[in-house]
């Protein structure tokens, strides 16, 4: 019998969250009835509503910032040492630096083929 | 104004300062208004709001432009507060018997509530210090700011679902909070 009553306070507490949270509605005579019956339901709706009349004020409320202007100038002095970090920079540098080693690469090659060249001709004419 | 925020970043990319003074004073009311419902004080909010643009200026080129300006903002926004939260250094400790006591006779039937800022901080402090930090991210920014459900999941980086059972989590948990602090009276119904 105890759990039946747990289970419809469970139910009816669902409905009164989605009445009083997303504007839908949830309440009709059954429901009614429970709320003027069951003081423990009465209550949760009683505090669900006073917690949303009250987030609700707190909504409308804006805190104000005093003295803006301050607040602009201390942030723009407290970048004088900061640049923005330019996102782009690795890329290039990683660009520049693979055709400087494949110009480099290209200039070994080139010397170490002469090399070869001369080595070969010496050997020739020793032989 | 979609194209000025385009054409503002751009330049911003390029170093230039005097659209980045543009791009902070046009965005930083909004950064401190996210920012204080988070750390709820003054004093940490600036400083929030403070670090957020030298990340922005710092990481400005890794913007991503298919994201809205201001959801990579708040997100910078979030985690700077986070670290605030967790350095534990808060400027100022409340009463929480004042609050209560405030929050006991506030008239919120009446036309036009008058609320300081540092009672906003306290209010949103009392009833969300305690949640875990995830639950309290996701209550500030769905029910206090007001943000909707597809924002939030973009700022926190977090599934539907999971913003869903964190929010239900947190509003059960300020409920039961708000139950005990209210028993004196009933005058919020
Ligand atoms: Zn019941």
């Amino acid at each position: 019998m105890r759990k039946e009553v747990d289970m419809n306070c469970n139910i009816v507490r669902e409905k009164i969250y989605k009445q009083v949270y997303t504007d839908t509605r949830e309440f009709d005579d059954e429901l009614m009835r429970h709320l003027n019956d069951c003081p423990a339901c009465n209550s949760y709706y009683k505090d669900c509503r006073s917690v949303k009349k009250i987030t609700s004020l707190l909504n409308q409320k804006q805190a104000v910032l005093n003295n803006p202007k301050k607040l602009t100038n201390d942030i723009l002095d407290s970048l004088n040492e900061i640049k923005p970090k330019k996102k782009s920079t690795g890329f290039y540098i990683s660009i520049n630096a693979k055709r400087f080693l494949a110009a480099a690469s290209v200039c070994l090659m080139i010397v170490f083929a002469y090399e070869q060249y001369v080595a070969m001709e010496k050997i020739i004419k020793l032989e | 104004m979609q194209q000025d925020i385009v054409n503002i970043i751009e330049e911003v990319k390029s170093g230039n300062k005097m659209a980045f003074k543009h791009l902070v004073e046009e965005h930083q009311q909004y950064a401190f208004n996210v920012a204080f419902r988070v750390v709820c004080n003054e004093e940490d909010a600036k400083d929030v709001v403070q670090d957020c643009f030298i990340k922005i200026w710092k990481n400005i080129n890794s913007f991503n432009a298919k994201l809205k300006f201001t959801t990579w903002m708040y997100k910078i926004v979030i985690n700077s507060a986070i670290d605030k939260l967790r350095s534990g250094k808060r400027a100022n400790m409340i009463n929480i018997d004042n609050v209560s006591e405030k929050l006991c006779h506030l008239d919120l039937n009446g036309p036009d509530v008058q609320i300081e800022n540092q009672e906003i901080g306290n209010i949103i402090s009392l009833i969300s210090d305690g949640l875990p930090e995830k639950q309290k991210l996701v209550f500030v920014l769905r029910d206090i700011q007001g943000f909707d459900s597809v924002e939030v999941q973009n700022i926190l980086d977090m599934h539907e679902t999971s913003v869903k059972s964190n929010l239900y989590n947190a509003r059960q948990f300020v409920r039961k909070k708000l139950s005990k602090l209210l028993a004196c009276e009933r005058r919020l119904i």
